[in-house]
Order: structure tokens, then C-alpha cells, then sequence
């Protein structure tokens, strides 16, 4: 899952996958914007299925937040 | 001929807000007001029931004895938050809309220090609710859910709404709540009009219009619904701003009154999307066609570049940008696209909006003429053009509540208000901003960032001893002399900071989380008043 929410968000930022962790700073290490981040939760929203409040979308700051918010709340197959 | 001064558009005349929803009433009748969704169906309303409804809401909080106080709005862009905030300010008493993205302590603070007796809230805040009723016993509750059932209490009563005075505090607005004793505007039923009918003469809006910006945003409010409902047309308000190109194809607007970072946004899609589709080299040739076109009087951007406009709904012709400073390279990539671009002034001392462009009298990189009624003075610095831009009009703040000591430093005793904004105005009287006085970051995102707010907290931390709060590349960063005797031995003395930034940045709502660091070896050079020396420049 983790590869894959790396691979969503390559396409929005300016980093190469390679240099992409679960530490790596949405805004400052990948160059995205806030507007960015709201597109992309979209984006994670129809790949896995869930549903992420826009209340949450303002708590992300890496993407580990992003990954173990998906993981915690991502319905059983 | 376009682009010359030509004769004001038509405004009402109104001091109040009670005198202004009667203004709208009568100009717009049964015309739709606004668009959203509730309970996932699509709902209308008029401008006679958007009204009706107010008054109604209105006359339920007199009933109960509301009048003269201070009521709190607290939640997301919504017709609930706009009937709780009309209601609220034609009951005689004084709204304070909170900014839903501060952090819990924050937003606590404003409710004590603007005596908040009332609070208005919507349901996705609910958990706040608990934590409220503990700290506040006497803080009552209307959840925006319950709005429904007030309107309908309203309706029955047979209660006359008391007289407003023009001069009556109808909206406090407090830029952060960090420090004790946080600042708050206090903005008359008067300054709000004034500013709207000056709006009005200025400019005119093409169409139906999305509400994207929050509307605890003076500019947000100002401009987009009190300006935009003179105009006649709907606002239509999106359940989430997630979507945003489901919800421009929905709504179809003419219109879009944006910060600079959405209008740099929705460029960087448009490109994104053109060179997905390998049309990039076509764009740009046909870009160049249709401008040299433009210049002999044919203009073809809406067919050329229909593909292009549809993917912002099909109808967008304006934007109106505010709360920051706007790259002339956006204004003219849009306007090569057929979407004009005009960008204005404020600051929420004066209600907020001084100037903007006009619809045929516009100069690229400034900021517009200032506004019908409105007294723009640059205090010019010596030998130069350019000075403290300062504001003279009925746009102008009653003060700041309960600082009656930072009202007088703000406003001369002529009747000045000091922006803290530098700037010159060219032979025409257009006005371009150059520089800050004041000690604030604004982000192109609109956003007012204290440095002072950020670097008080930090200095709260035990590994930190001292820190300067400054903007790099559009981004917060912050340059912090550490307690090196509180760090680990052995430990990296970055990486120990920088853990300590995040879990401070998981505080902070996202627009004012410190992005970057960097660390220094030595103290910070201090004035003679042992005042840390800022070299940065915003």
C-alpha cells in the first residue's frame, strides 16, 4: 500500500520515488501545496475506498501520516 | 475604448446590515441566492427566503434575550454559518466568526476574551462542544443542525427586531488567538457597508459564483457575499473543497473570487492537463495566435481554448484575487485563456477591501484604484515615491476590542489607519504594494502568519533558546539557536530540533507550520533594548 501511495503522490510532486520515505515532508521535501494535498486525498479516497474528512486533511504533514491514516482506517476486504 | 476610467457602477445605500438585506430583497426578489447541497440533494434559495429566514433566526435569538452580546461562529463554509452570522448582527448583537482551523486552545482564547455567550457550531466540530462546556458553564450551544428548528420558533414570534445604529460593532474578527490577550477587529454595521456599496461602484461581477474561500475571512465575507449578493446572481457553496473540478463542472462559474495560491493552483492543473494531453506546443503557438488576434480586435480564446475552459466549469470569465500578492505572469496566462484576472487590496482593519481593478480600467501588477470614498495618503519616505500607505474612510475600523492603547497607535488622530503596508501610487492612482512596515508573513494562500506568535511557542520548548520565525520561498521557516546543553551528547543536534518541530507542527493547522530550519551556532545579534535584530524581509 505504502508503494502505492508513494506512486499517487510522485505525480503530483517534484521528487523522484527513489527519494521518497514515510519521513519525507509533503510541502517542504516533495513540493506540494496545500492545494496539492487536497487533490491528492481525493485521489486515495477512490483508490482505496475510504473516506477522509476535510477536517483530517490538515493533519498531514508527511507521508506517513498519510499512510497509517489510510492503514488505520481502510475497510476490511 | 477599453481600459480608461469611465462613470461608476450603480450602488445602494445603506448604513446597515438590517438596510442592506432589504436593499438585496428588493433588488433581487425570487432570484437564487444560493446553491448547495444538504443531506446529498441539491437545495436553492432565494433571496427573499434567505431573508425571511435570517429574520426569522433573528427574532428567536431576541426572544431568548440575545441581543447586545457576543455570539461565536465556529465551522466549515455553509448556508447555516451565513444565516447564524446575518441573524446574529440584525439581532443587535456582535458576531465573532472563529477560524475553524486553530487549534483547540486558540479558539477557547477567543471565546473567553471576546466574551462569547452564544456559539454557533457546526456538527463536525462536535467533539470541541465537551472540552467548551467545561472550561465555559454558561457558554450556551446552537449546533447548525438545530438552526432549522429556530427558524421555525422564529416564525411564529411576533417580536419587532430592535433599531440598529449604524455605528453598533457588528463583527469582531480576531486575527489569532495565541497571544493572552488576543487582537481583535471590531468592524461597525457602517465600516461593512460602506466598504460593500464602495465594492459595488467599483466592479461588477459576471455570474454565478463558488464560495472556496473560508468565510471567517474578511475578505471571504466582504467581498464575496455581501458584494456578491448586490450583484444578483447565486453563490454557490461546496459541501467539501475536496473535488473542486466536480464541483466547477457542477456549478459552472462566471465568477471565482480567489487568493493568489488558488489562482496559481488552477494554472498548474490546466498545464498539467494540457501536457497530459500532448497539446502543449499547440497551446502555446495558439496562445500567441489568438493574443496577436486579440490586439487586432477578434477575440477567439473561448473557442480556441474551450477545452481548457471547460475543465473550470465552461463559463469562468473573472477572477477576483485579495489577501496576497499576485505574480503578473498568472494574470496573463489566464487572460491569454479568456478569464480576466483583476487583483485588490485589503486589510480586515478596513473591512477589508481599499482598492481593486476595475472590469475595463485595470493596470497589470497593481493592485487597482482605491475604492469610490476611500482616502489612500503615502506617507512617502524622504526623496522617494513610495511610502506608508495609510487609509482614511468610513471603511475604517472602529478599534481593536479592548485595546484601546493599540487602536490609538493604529489610527492618527486625523483619521489615518497605518496599514504597515509600503507602497506608491502612479500617475493615474493606481496603487502597487512594494514592502511591510509590520512584522507579518503573508503567504500567497492569503494567510497572515505573527512570526512573534510562532517564535513565543517554540521558545516554550526546552531545546530551544532562541528563534527568528521568517518566510523563505513562500514557505515559514525558522532559524533557531538551540540549548545545546539540553541535547543528548552524541546526539545530531538538527535531527534532535527538528523532532522537536514536528511534534510542534502536528499543533498547528497546516498554514502555519514551520517547513524548514535552520540552525546556528551562536546567539542572535540583539538591539539595545535586547530585542533579537531581524535581517529577514518579507
Amino acid at each position: 500500500m505504502l508503494d502505492r501511495i508513494i506512486d499517487i503522490i510522485c505525480e503530483y510532486g517534484e521528487e523522484e520515488k527513489d527519494n521518497i520515505t514515510v519521513d519525507s515532508k509533503l510541502i517542504n521535501d516533495i513540493g506540494l501545496s496545500s492545494f496539492d494535498i487536497t487533490d491528492l486525498v481525493c485521489r486515495f479516497e477512490e483508490e482505496f475506498d475510504i473516506e477522509i474528512p476535510d477536517r483530517k486533511i490538515s493533519t498531514f504533514q508527511t507521508v506517513g501520516d498519510i499512510y497509517t491514516y489510510i492503514k488505520d482506517n481502510k475497510k476490511e476486504e | 475604448m477599453r481600459n480608461k476610467q469611465y462613470p461608476f457602477y450603480d450602488a445602494g445605500d445603506y448604513d446597515t446590515l438590517p438596510e442592506y438585506l432589504k436593499y438585496i430583497g428588493e433588488k433581487n426578489k425570487d432570484k437564487i441566492a444560493f446553491k448547495f447541497t444538504k443531506d446529498k440533494k441539491d437545495v436553492e434559495k432565494t433571496y427573499k427566503s434567505f431573508i425571511e429566514e435570517i429574520n426569522s433566526l433573528a427574532k428567536d435569538l431576541f426572544n431568548q434575550k440575545y441581543t447586545d452580546k457576543n455570539i461565536g461562529v465556529l465551522g466549515e463554509n455553509s448556508y447555516e454559518w451565513l444565516l447564524a452570522y446575518m441573524a446574529t448582527a440584525i439581532s443587535n448583537n456582535t458576531v465573532v466568526p472563529i477560524d475553524k482551523e486553530l487549534e483547540y486552545s486558540e479558539i477557547e482564547n477567543i471565546i473567553k476574551e471576546a466574551d462569547i455567550e452564544l456559539l454557533f457550531i457546526s456538527n463536525v466540530y462536535d467533539d470541541y462542544v465537551k472540552k467548551l462546556k467545561e472550561s465555559f458553564s454558561e457558554l450556551k450551544i446552537i449546533y447548525f443542525n438545530q438552526i432549522d428548528s429556530h427558524i421555525k420558533n422564529g416564525k411564529k414570534l411576533k417580536v419587532k427586531l430592535p433599531k440598529i445604529e449604524p455605528d453598533k460593532v457588528s463583527t469582531i474578527i480576531f486575527t489569532s488567538g495565541t497571544t493572552s490577550k488576543p487582537k481583535g477587529v471590531m468592524l461597525t454595521h457602517k465600516n461593512l457597508c460602506a466598504d460593500t456599496i464602495a465594492c459595488q461602484k467599483q466592479f461588477v461581477l459576471t455570474g454565478d459564483t463558488v464560495l472556496v474561500l473560508p468565510l471567517h475571512h474578511t475578505f471571504a465575507f466582504t467581498a464575496h457575499i455581501l458584494f456578491g449578493l448586490t450583484c444578483g446572481f447565486a453563490i454557490c457553496i461546496p459541501g467539501s473543497l475536496k473535488r473542486i473540478d466536480e464541483t466547477l463542472k457542477k456549478y459552472k462559474p462566471s465568477s471565482m473570487i480567489l487568493v493568489p495560491m488558488l489562482v496559481e493552483a488552477f494554472l498548474t492543473k490546466i498545464w498539467k492537463a494540457v501536457k497530459e494531453m500532448k497539446k502543449y506546443n499547440l497551446v502555446k503557438i495558439m496562445i500567441v495566435i489568438s493574443n496577436f488576434l486579440l490586439k487586432i480586435g477578434i477575440d477567439i480564446r473561448r473557442v480556441v481554448f474551450k477545452q481548457i475552459l471547460d475543465s473550470l466549469g465552461g463559463n469562468l470569465n473573472l477572477i477576483i484575487t485579495g489577501g496576497a500578492a499576485l505574480e503578473p505572469k498568472y494574470v496573463g496566462e489566464f487572460r491569454s485563456f479568456g478569464v480576466n484576472v483583476f487583483n485588490g487590496y485589503g486589510i480586515t482593519e478596513c473591512s477589508p477591501v481599499v482598492s481593486v481593478n476595475r472590469n475595463n480600467y485595470y493596470r497589470d501588477g497593481s493592485v487597482g484604484m482605491p475604492l469610490p470614498g476611500v482616502e489612500v495618503k503615502i506617507d512617502k519616505f524622504e526623496g522617494e515615491e513610495e511610502g506608508e500607505i495609510l487609509v482614511k474612510s468610513d471603511i475604517v475600523m472602529k478599534g481593536y476590542y479592548k485595546h484601546e492603547d493599540l487602536t490609538k497607535e493604529a489610527i492618527t488622530e486625523d483619521g489615518y489607519f497605518d496599514t504597515g503596508d509600503i507602497g506608491y501610487l502612479d500617475k493615474d492612482g493606481f496603487l502597487f504594494i512594494t514592502g511591510r512596515k509590520k512584522n507579518i508573513i503573508i503567504l500567497d494562500n492569503g494567510k497572515n502568519i505573527y512570526p512573534e506568535e510562532l517564535e513565543g511557542k517554540l521558545q516554550l520548548e526546552p531545546l530551544i533558546t532562541e528563534v527568528v520565525v521568517f518566510e523563505k520561498d513562500k514557505k515559514i521557516a525558522a532559524e533557531i539557536y538551540p540549548n545545546f546543553e539540553a541535547i543528548p551528547e552524541g546526539a545530531d543536534v538538527k535531527e534532535t530540533v527538528q523532532k522537536v518541530v514536528d511534534e510542534f507542527n502536528k499543533r498547528l493547522p497546516y498554514y502555519k507550520k514551520v517547513e524548514e530550519i535552520v540552525i546556528r551556532d551562536t546567539e542572535f545579534e540583539k538591539t539595545t533594548t535586547k530585542k533579537i535584530k531581524r535581517n529577514y524581509k518579507s
